[in-house]
């Protein structure tokens, strides 16, 4: 009985090794058991299926040699052409952005514009409401308008401004006046302030362009310690 | 108890009102007085500009200067929250300190003015404000600095 083991312990350590040496070598089994490779070979290239097995394995090879050329032309060919339709397609975006830049632009400085006049129209309509609806301070309207009166006409810096009218009321006074150009018209505006600014120290102006180049301008200012409405 | 209640809910809805972001919406920004200039170039070299500001270092008159403010919101209408002109009026000026908020159009139109006047000696603040702008419009302060005089800096307040 134990001999028996001792056996069958050989055999499977024989057969171990020869497999191993089978995977070691890259060896078909068979070839490996019957161990004469080149006898097989032989065989082969004497048998014509296998001859004509492997000249079809061999034009197999080539058709997919050149397939894989062909895929790489076409693969390059595409490339190119994604990266023409990203450089047309970035052009066409920085075009479409610029042209809606300048869009936005000018739509903007038109509704800028016209939001300005818009207020403008609304607080000259609010102001002179305002004044024809206020009542007149008996002690001091007059007394005011004639002291705007007087300031005007005793300074020479603005001898060449026209003072068309003066008029007060009991918080609110207004000025119209003409000026010439764009520089007595600047004068008349720093001038202003230092002229009245201790008695109306707040004002907003207006000016509307006449037919013959000159301005015709109206200033609403508040008595001291009023806020303009 | 329920006085009491009551009390405390009233102080809650103070404290909601006063720390609210409503009660901090505006922009605040100082300007050094050195950004003033002489407004007439020949008076330039009276208005000495320097890190304690624009001052007008002649003994012989007034001197105006113009400082621009860079407005951050240029597209509300009501104008500013209010602009603080801290100036000095030397002992030997023979006028008074004259500074004035101009709140323009962009191309330089007027649109409204505040103007205050400080016949003081030392320094001062002096506390304006418009109540009308334009779109894209600006802001001035202009003063009339007579002798030793200075504007030191100023604080432009906006609505947000």
């Amino acid at each position: 009985m134990k001999k028996l083991n001792y056996v069958l312990i050989a055999v499977c350590s024989l057969a171990i090794v020869i497999l191993g040496v089978a995977f070691h070598s890259g060896a078909p089994i068979d070839r490996a058991l019957t161990g004469n490779a080149e006898e097989v070979d032989k065989i082969a290239l004497d048998n014509p299926e296998m001859r004509q097995a492997q000249n079809d394995i061999e034009r197999l090879k080539e058709t997919v040699i050149a397939m894989e050329g062909r895929l790489n032309r076409t693969e390059a060919i595409l490339s190119e052409l994604r990266s023409e339709i990203a450089g047309s397609s970035q052009k066409s975006a920085n075009h479409f952005e610029q042209a809606g830049s300048q869009l936005k632009k000018a739509l903007t400085t038109v509704q800028i514009e016209q939001s300005n006049r818009q207020q403008r129209e609304q607080a000259v309509a609010r102001l002179v409401d305002y004044f024809h609806t206020e009542a007149i301070d008996s002690a001091w309207s007059p007394k005011m308008a004639g002291l705007i009166q007087d300031r005007f006409l005793n300074t020479e810096t603005l001898a060449d401004v026209r003072l068309i009218n003066s008029e007060c009321r009991a918080s609110l006074c207004r000025i119209e006046a003409e000026v010439d150009n764009p520089e007595q018209m600047l004068l008349f505006e720093t001038e202003l302030p230092a002229l009245i600014g201790e008695e109306l120290p707040r004002m907003t102006t207006f000016s509307e362009e006449q037919g013959n180049g000159s301005n015709r301008v109206t200033v609403y200012l508040a008595r001291k310690g009023y806020k303009l409405p | 108890m329920k006085t009491k209640q009551i009390l405390n809910l009233g102080l809650l809805l103070s404290a909601a009102t006063l720390f609210s972001p409503a009660g901090f919406a505006s922009d605040v920004m100082t300007f050094p007085g050195t950004i003033c200039h002489a407004s007439d170039p020949s008076q330039a070299a009276k208005i000495t500009r320097s890190v304690a500001g624009a001052q007008n270092s002649s003994s012989t008159g007034a001197v105006t200067v113009n400082c621009p403010l860079v407005r951050d919101n240029h597209s509300n209408v009501t104008g500013t929250d209010v602009v603080h002109v801290a100036v000095y009026r030397s002992a030997s000026a023979t006028s008074s300190l004259q500074c004035t908020l101009s709140s323009r159009t962009s191309d330089g139109g007027a649109v409204a003015a505040h103007t205050l006047f400080f016949s003081g000696t030392g320094s001062s603040t002096l506390h304006l404000d418009v109540n009308s702008s334009s779109l894209g419009g600006y802001y001035v302060v202009s003063c009339s600095l007579p002798q030793f005089s200075a504007v030191r800096s100023i604080y432009l307040d906006e609505p947000l």
